[in-house]
């Protein structure tokens, strides 16, 4: 497992090792160990897995204080656009936001702190994306800005995307509890 | 999330629910307080996936202790014949055999717990195996059972 430092804080991509042989491929995405090494959080609440079609957006999400989490991100099939914006009023990122590809291919993922919100684009026919969180979900502090709003070029003026996340906040109305 | 017993004690199917819309699919793989609420163990060392091609047999694999250890799984992607094997002997049904078939469409998972004996055989052209455990994995631990010594049934 390798660390990635990114364009913002506290936020890396991860190179897993993808072992290859006759049978097709072994991937270890979490390793306790590894992680309390590199000094990241080891505990996670949740985990989920979504499937979604080329062209699908989902985002951009966060949960806000006392159940702000950190997520680990990962594309186990396909490949998907995945963007993180910082909402921590005192990161020298402030605002910005940082974009990646991850890829059942490269088998990177992606390790998002408290603070980030969090969204992606399908870019395959069909992506299986994965989270750890570390906090569950809660509808309480369950919160979302606006794609459009963060001068993020998603490639795409038109994606598949839920109500939900047309109808959400932009980054500028948004009052950040980061 | 439900959980389904089975005739191995101590493992389980665990039935996750399933939301569908326009975008796709979503389905929760692990939640704490649901885990606990079912006496499951909560814990995780590590998780991982492996991609495989159809006939691809892994298994049959389980680690010794100090080093046993708790796994769920679970097929994300096409369809595996699963088996488990229980290697202990106190247990009612030592040397027997459960075996249920996990797919991407129910997105079922099986939790098993240490003493049991894991494989799968893939029924589909790709399938990628979700993992969980609650050991990290210890080559010096870990055995693998030649399939061909067995009845399996």
């Amino acid at each position: 497992m390798e660390l990635i430092e990114t364009s913002i804080p506290g936020c890396f991509e991860i190179r897993a090792n993808k072992i290859s042989d006759k049978r097709g491929h072994f991937l270890k995405l979490f390793h306790k160990n590894t992680f309390a090494k590199f000094g990241l959080n080891t505990t996670f609440e949740e985990s989920y897995c979504s499937t979604s079609s080329k062209g699908v957006l989902r985002g951009l999400h966060f949960q806000t204080p006392p159940k702000a989490h950190v997520k680990l991100v990962s594309c186990l099939e396909g490949e998907i656009l995945d963007v993180v914006v910082d909402l921590r009023k005192k990161s020298p990122t402030y605002r910005q936001h940082f974009k990646i590809y991850l890829s059942s291919e490269k088998g990177n993922l992606l390790y998002v702190p408290e603070g980030l919100a969090h969204g992606f684009y399908v870019v395959s026919e069909k992506a299986i994306f994965l989270s750890l969180n570390s906090k569950a979900f809660s509808a309480e502090y369950d919160k979302g800005i606006h794609w459009k709003s963060v001068g993020m070029n998603w490639i795409d003026d038109d994606p598949i995307i839920s109500e939900k996340d047309e109808n959400q906040v932009s980054l500028d109305d948004f009052d950040s509890p980061f | 999330m439900k959980l389904n017993k089975i005739p191995i004690r101590g493992c389980c199917e665990i039935l996750p629910n399933i939301y569908e819309d326009k975008r796709g699919k979503f389905i929760k793989t692990f939640h704490f307080d649901s885990f606990k609420e079912f006496g499951l163990s909560t814990e995780c060392i590590q998780e991982y996936h492996s991609v495989s091609k159809r006939k691809v047999l892994r298994g049959l694999h389980f680690q010794v202790s100090p080093y046993e250890n708790i796994k769920t799984v679970a097929c994300i992607i096409g369809r595996i014949f699963d088996a488990v094997v229980d290697l202990r002997r106190n247990s009612g049904t030592y040397g027997k055999c459960f075996s249920a078939e996990l797919d991407d469409n129910s997105m079922h998972q099986l939790y098993i717990p240490p003493g049991l004996a894991y494989g799968f055989c893939v029924l589909s052209d790709l399938a990628i195996v979700w993992y969980r455990s609650t050991k990290t994995h210890h080559p010096d631990s870990e055995v693998t059972q030649a399939l061909n010594g067995m009845v399996l049934g």
